[in-house]
């Protein structure tokens, strides 16, 4: 029965070799013995908080490790949420409570740190603007990490001070060259961020509700201006097991959007082993509507 | 035979530079989680100072969560020992003891064989300095041994409130239940097993057909739970059901030890006054890798 | 008496029509009794049967000898069968439909004419098994979908609706009682398509009911034949269903998260409320008339999986949404009666938090309890129902009692037994060796000159198969009376095995003379998971076909007994 203590469910897991097409690798990855088709980044390993280097097996959902690597620093800020790399290999991520908020300092929730590619220090990168409220209704702040390679920027969303009767997110592109911040979006708590390309050479920037279970889409430029207001364009309502999952990330490839979908009600969870269940959707161009295609 | 070899052992490190170092070495070997296979295990890992160098588990555990066949033993006072396994007598010194929790298989519980050359580099990488006055002809895994049984045979604890009675300190703060507990037990036979300086010697008469060793009662209120088999949470507990088949293979009956309530708390008494930690303020005893 | 045969002949027709009319009645009255008694029936007498499976009785294809002999013929008979003890899994064909041709590319099968599409579904394992048939209805494909459940048949429908009218909850949610016209069906359809049943894994059917601009959904467990809660919906506004989780967070935040209720019963006058992460909090506590205690809640679960290592969790419970709580409440609280040897001694406010999947390994079921006693004694006690990530595990949860008034006085016995008021913040421990007075009384906490609560240690007498408690106990001021009165999050590590378990961050050496005072209560309860000696754990059993959770409380509290000076004299 222990045993699934010790291979943790890497539901937060960023494998080297199946990454976005333009994440680069981190040059600490080789130094540190690390072969990067067979290493993973994890967030969620049981018995250890922060930032994890595994390396995994070479065969799709084989998970068992048998090494495992973390810097010091890794582990500053308690756990943490999604993780996702640039160009460079620089790796992403925010502290994200879990259980309870005893390792998370509260002043960090809405700042967002890097791993360096090389020197594999985590440090701050960038403090969203506005204060940080602290709230026993809502102990989240940053939630959705995704760096886009269309558009080359950093999204981010975060829920800090949104409470149950007020939807106050946001979510902002970052530029990781020169940390310019661009708020996007105000007024929505999202979860899960995607940029899909569309007809004409146009963009939808998704994006999945903590609320609800939706998914808006706002129409952006290459260069994530906003040229339209955004819509609800998918419904994972009455899908899969639980019939009201959050999209927590969302994965364009091959013309396909993959919804990895778990429940979500801002409270914090207690340790069981998270559900998730992935909703396929393709883009139907003739009516630009998504539709959904299976699960897995 | 046991005194001798691990006399024998003394001797053979006669130099005092090395019998200096030694101690030192095995301190850091103890407490080093490299000196397992996976590099997650370490000595420290089932035997934690501050519960008297045991885990509080029912029965240990190894990195892989898989569950051990016994409860984890305190380290504290070894020199004493006569036997140093729960179970196998032929176990006689503590270097040969060590081979169960380096080298066992079934299950696994350091695995320090499955990769034994990397781990050895490793550590020589380390602690170089230390290993090349304790073993300079070849550093293998008798030398990690030696190193850890020098280490554990400087840990005692002798400083419990029973300790400063005998030597008459501080006589007017004991409780006078205190006292009674000693009497207690004495009265009921308890040194037949648990004699001697430290609680663990066995009666000759007695020693002849143990099965299981007794364990010392020093700092027995540490190192919960009871019994090879961890099978009791509480002292008290422990008290009214210790079982006699424990000790002698030709019986399966149990000691219940059965005494009125205000005896039973006297002996408890007697026995919680056998708790000494005064050894964690000495860095000796203490994990020196986070020190 | 001579009775002609005319005279006999309307006696005996007076008679057929009165046994006619009671018996049309009943049928009526009962018409909801029927189709539950004889579903439960079936229920029971298909786990006998030699493969355990309700068959589809109304369809056009296939009849029900043919099902069944259909079904000896599967290679997975894991389907129908535990696979270790070979107890029966109670399943269901839900439906047999011709296979269209877009199914056959989904199921992967290449039958061509008259091919049928059979799907069933299994109630302990909550999946369902589609069966393609061939055009000599042989079994083409077998394909096993876990944790999906089918499209529910017309007799499930049916079912669903007839348990939602006759539920005295939806009764008093809509205003009155409900009739199958109450446009049920339609709203039945739709809701059966896209309804799923998450919390407890069962089969769950949404019948609703509109109300003006409103309608009613009503979640129907098919599993359990029981109605598992209810929500309002703006009509037209989504037009989506509602899952029985979402309705029951709802409820809760609607009905009991923050807002208060109240109680008056058996000389105690109190009000509770759900807190966002401190559970159930009772306040405002009056005995006869009289105001005794400020709150009671239970602040933090920490329970740890290793002293060495210090891994395990610190979590709190709470509201099921917006909040800090880590395992949640899933239905209101309730209040029962205390009875024993069959008198009524007081009374329980309960309050349960679950997390999702219980008893899989690694979830979380807590309960509080409020003892409530005539007598003016109560008993805030706390316990786990299993079943944690480990089998050598050891619970902490916090309590924190507020005193009302200015007045106390806390004694306890020291070393030598002697009763010592405290004058300052501090803690305690009990241990063997603690000198407890008659009773197993640890402490008494003076409320003022005419009363005292005794708070007696829990050593496994105060009837709830606890193992006793172990406990450190704090006692602080109430720093103005807002300390630790509002939520508090979580306060204390989990896996320390000294007195510093969270409550030590309130003393800070303050005098407790002319304060009121806060008595705080942490008890270590060390859960086994071992067969025959489980405590603090719970696990799956095979009943009926399906799996149910069998559990091994603990429980943790003290009692704190009301001793009135006045009258024991």
């Amino acid at each position: 029965m222990r045993l699934f203590l010790w291979t943790g469910l890497l539901m937060t897991y960023s494998v080297f070799s199946h990454a976005q097409p333009c994440a680069g690798v981190p040059k600490f990855l080789e130094a540190r013995g690390f072969e990067p088709g067979q290493a993973a980044l994890s967030t969620s390993e049981r018995r250890q908080m922060g930032l994890v280097l595994l390396s995994v097996g070479s065969k799709e959902g084989e998970n068992a490790s048998s090494k495992s690597y973390a810097h010091p620093s890794w582990d500053d800020q308690g756990y943490l949420s999604s993780i996702t790399r640039d160009r460079q290999g620089h790796i992403y991520v925010a502290p994200k409570p879990n259980v309870n908020m005893l390792h998370t300092p509260r002043e960090n929730l809405n700042t967002i740190f890097r791993v360096h590619a090389q020197n594999e220090t985590m440090a701050p990168f960038q403090k969203l603007p506005g204060e940080v409220q602290i709230s026993n209704e809502n102990p989240y702040g940053i939630l959705g990490l995704h760096y886009d390679c269309l558009t080359d920027h950093l999204l981010v969303s975060t829920v800090n001070g949104s409470t149950q009767q007020e939807e106050d997110g946001k979510v902002y592109a970052i530029n990781t060259n020169t940390r310019e911040v661009m708020p996007l979006v105000n007024h929505l708590d999202i979860l899960g961020l995607a940029v899909v390309p569309i007809d004409g050479g146009q963009f939808q920037l998704l994006l999945a509700s903590a609320r609800e279970s939706l998914v808006f889409a706002l129409p952006v430029d290459i260069e994530l201006r906003v040229i339209g207001p955004a819509q609800p364009v998918i419904s994972l309502e009455g899908l899969g097991p639980r019939g009201d999952d959050r999209g927590r990330k969302m994965e364009y490839v091959n013309n396909q959007l993959i919804i990895y979908g778990t429940p979500f009600y801002f409270n914090l969870s207690a340790p069981t082993i998270p559900p998730e269940t992935q909703y396929i959707f393709s883009r139907d161009e003739s009516s630009g509507k998504w539709v959904f295609l299976s699960l897995r | 035979m046991i005194i001798s070899v691990f006399f024998l052992l003394h001797l053979a490190e006669r130099d005092d530079s090395i019998y200096y170092e030694s101690p030192r070495l095995g301190h850091f070997l103890f407490f080093d989680q490299e000196l397992s296979h996976d590099g997650k295990t370490s000595c420290a890992s089932c035997h934690d100072p501050r519960y008297a160098f045991t885990d509080r588990y029912r029965q240990s555990f190894n990195a892989y969560g898989d569950p051990l066949a016994t409860n984890s033993s305190s380290l504290l006072n070894l020199e004493n020992f006569q036997y140093w396994s729960w179970r196998d007598t032929t176990v006689s010194s503590l270097h040969n003891q060590m081979k169960r929790p380096l080298f066992s298989q079934h299950p696994i519980e350091m695995g320090f064989n499955l990769d034994s050359i990397k781990i050895l580099s490793n550590l020589y990488d380390k602690y170089s300095f230390l290993i090349e006055g304790m073993c300079s002809d070849e550093w293998n895994s008798d030398c990690v041994r030696k190193a850890i049984s020098f280490y554990l045979a400087e840990l005692k604890s002798r400083n419990s409130d029973y300790d400063k009675w005998l030597d008459h300190l501080h006589c007017d703060k004991w409780l006078p239940s205190f006292e009674k507990g000693i009497h207690v037990f004495f009265e009921n036979g308890c040194q037949s097993c648990h004699g001697g300086r430290d609680f663990n010697e066995q009666e000759a008469a007695v020693s002849k057909v143990f099965t299981i060793r007794p364990p010392s009662l020093r700092n027995v209120v540490l190192t919960r739970p009871y019994f090879y088999d961890g099978r009791t949470a509480s002292l008290s507990a422990a008290l009214r059901n210790h079982p006699k088949h424990l000790w002698r293979a030709d019986s399966s009956e149990s000691i219940e030890i059965q005494l009125p309530q205000e005896k039973m708390q006297d002996l408890l008494t007697f026995l919680h006054a056998l708790t000494d930690t005064s050894y964690l303020d000495n860095p000796l005893y203490l994990n020196p890798h986070e020190n | 008496m001579r009775i002609d045969l005319w005279t006999m002949l309307k006696y005996l027709l007076a008679l057929f029509y009165l046994l006619l009319l009671i018996s049309c009645g009943e049928e009526k009255a009962d018409g909801t009794k029927d189709m539950i008694s004889e579903r439960k029936q079936r229920i029971q007498k298909v786990l006998k049967a030699e493969i355990p499976v309700l068959l589809l009785a109304d369809n056009d294809f296939l009849k029900e000898t043919e099902q069944m002999e259909l079904l000896g013929q599967l290679k997975n008979q894991d389907f129908f069968f535990d696979p270790k003890s070979r107890d029966p899994l109670l399943s269901e064909v839900l439906s047999i439909t011709s296979l269209r041709p877009s199914e056959r590319s989904d199921l992967h099968v290449s039958c061509r004419e008259n091919c049928l599409r059979m799907e069933l579904y299994n109630y302990a394992l909550n999946g369902t098994l589609i069966l393609t048939l061939d055009a000599e209805r042989k079994v083409h494909s077998e394909n096993f979908y876990p944790q999906m459940q089918g499209d529910l048949n017309q007799e499930l429908a049916n079912l669903a609706i007839e348990i939602a009218i006759r539920d005295s909850l939806v009764h008093s949610e809509y205003g009155r009682t409900l009739t199958r016209d109450d446009g049920v069906m339609q709203g039945t359809k739709t809701a059966l398509n896209r309804t799923k049943c998450q919390r407890s894994r069962h089969l769950c059917a949404a019948p609703t009911f509109v109300k003006g601009e409103k309608a009613l959904w009503v979640i129907v467990d098919l599993t359990d034949l029981e109605v598992a809660g209810t929500a309002w919906t703006q009509v037209g506004r989504t037009g989506m269903p509602v899952t029985e989780r979402s309705a029951q967070n709802e409820r809760m935040m609607r009905e009991y998260c923050d807002r208060s209720s109240s109680l008056v019963k058996d000389g105690w006058r109190l009000e509770y409320a759900m807190t966002r992460s401190d559970g159930l909090k009772v306040y405002n506590i009056h005995y006869k008339g009289q105001p005794v205690v400020k709150s009671i809640k239970t602040v933090d679960w920490h329970v740890s999986y290793s002293d060495v290592k210090g891994f395990g969790y610190s979590d709190a419970i709470g509201c099921p949404e917006f909040s800090m709580a880590a395992v949640v409440a899933v239905e209101p609280p309730v209040v029962k009666e205390i009875v024993e040897n069959g008198d009524t001694l007081g009374f329980s406010l309960v309050q349960k938090y679950h997390s999702d999947d219980w008893p899989i390994p690694c979830s979380y079921n807590y309960e509080q309890r409020f003892h409530f006693f005539r007598d003016g004694s109560f008993r805030p006690a706390v316990g786990s129902l299993g079943r944690g990530c480990g089998t050598d595990g050891t619970y902490r949860p916090v309590t924190r009692i507020a005193f009302e008034g200015t007045d106390q006085l806390f004694k306890a016995p020291d070393l030598r037994g002697n009763w010592t008021t405290w004058k300052e913040e501090g803690w305690s421990k009990e241990s063997e060796l603690y000198p407890y007075k008659e009773d197993k009384c640890m402490a008494e906490m003076q409320i003022d000159d005419n009363a005292s609560y005794r708070i007696i240690s829990n050593q496994g007498q105060l009837g709830d198969n606890s193992r006793g408690d172990q406990a450190w106990f704090y006692v602080t001021t109430q720093k103005n009376g807002i300390e630790g009165e509002g939520d508090l999050p979580t306060i204390g590590p989990c896996c320390n095995t000294d007195y510093r378990q969270g409550p030590e961050k309130f003393i800070n050496g303050e005098g407790l003379k002319g304060q009121g005072l806060v008595y705080w209560y942490v008890p270590d309860m060390k859960n086994d998971g071992r067969p025959g000696q489980e405590y603090c754990w719970a696990e799956s059993i095979l009943i009926n076909g399906k799996y149910v959770p069998k559990v091994y409380p603990c429980f943790s509290g003290p009692l704190l007994k009301y001793i009135n000076y006045k009258t024991a004299l």
